[in-house]
């Protein structure tokens, strides 16, 4: 499988920012694409780096999910 | 964004479907970096076979492949390309999700090789189970 470039992976997202306007989850899924491309570029990495990475992602993980909840209880409500 | 979706999957998932957690310098990890060397277009093995450090990477990647489908799943329900009336299917999707992802970390945290394979297995059903839905209603 070939990874695509950041520059691809960036161009893509933030032409879906500017179709819908919004900027947040657009924002969130860039650095997501910036943190995996660069993970995979074949540099070692300090354990130190990787454990800290690990727990942001889990964090951010959980963050988004609950976001989602919140969209989709705001959108039942009619809100 | 269906497009998108399934191609930041891809990039991530692929990348998640070998977990390597035999001990290192075993033929067994040597494998499973070649592997993931050959799926994500590596250097060869010999440079990236330290154990903890694949380990890490795909864990990460695979937490990064569940945030970047779920603020899409999230962007495409705000913008109302997910019908009302599937929503609920939707919530019940995402639940399970969050459930898997438990599960994989769990798993991840015991270091055991065939749990952390079977529960990034489940997980990978659950997420798409996400994107199908949304991606199916986004055109």
């Amino acid at each position: 499988m070939k990874l695509p470039t950041l520059q691809q992976a960036t161009d893509a997202i933030d032409a879906l920012g500017r179709l819908t306007g919004h900027s947040a989850e657009v924002n969130a899924a860039n650095s997501l694409v910036a943190i995996v491309v660069d993970l995979f570029d074949g540099q070692p990495r300090e354990q130190a780096q990787l454990q800290a990475t690990y727990a942001a992602a889990k964090e951010r993980t959980d963050a988004s999910l609950a976001r989602l909840d919140t969209a989709i209880a705001d959108r039942l409500a009619g809100r | 964004m269906r497009m998108i979706i399934a191609a930041l999957a891809a990039l991530s998932l692929s990348a998640c479907a070998v977990a390597p957690t035999a001990p290192p310098g075993t033929a067994s990890t040597i494998d499973a970096a070649a592997t993931i060397a050959d799926a994500t277009n590596l250097p060869p093995p010999v440079t990236v076979a330290d154990r903890t450090t694949l380990d890490e990477t795909a864990a990460i990647a695979f937490e990064s492949t569940v945030t970047v489908v779920a603020d899409l799943a999230t962007l495409a329900v705000k913008t109302g390309r997910v019908p009302t009336a599937k929503l609920p299917e939707l919530r019940e999707r995402v639940a399970w999700a969050r459930t898997a992802v438990g599960a994989v970390r769990a798993a991840y945290d015991t270091g055991n090789a065939a749990s952390y394979r079977a529960a990034v297995t489940s997980a990978r059903q659950a997420i798409a189970g996400v994107q199908t839905l949304v991606s199916g209603d986004v055109r």
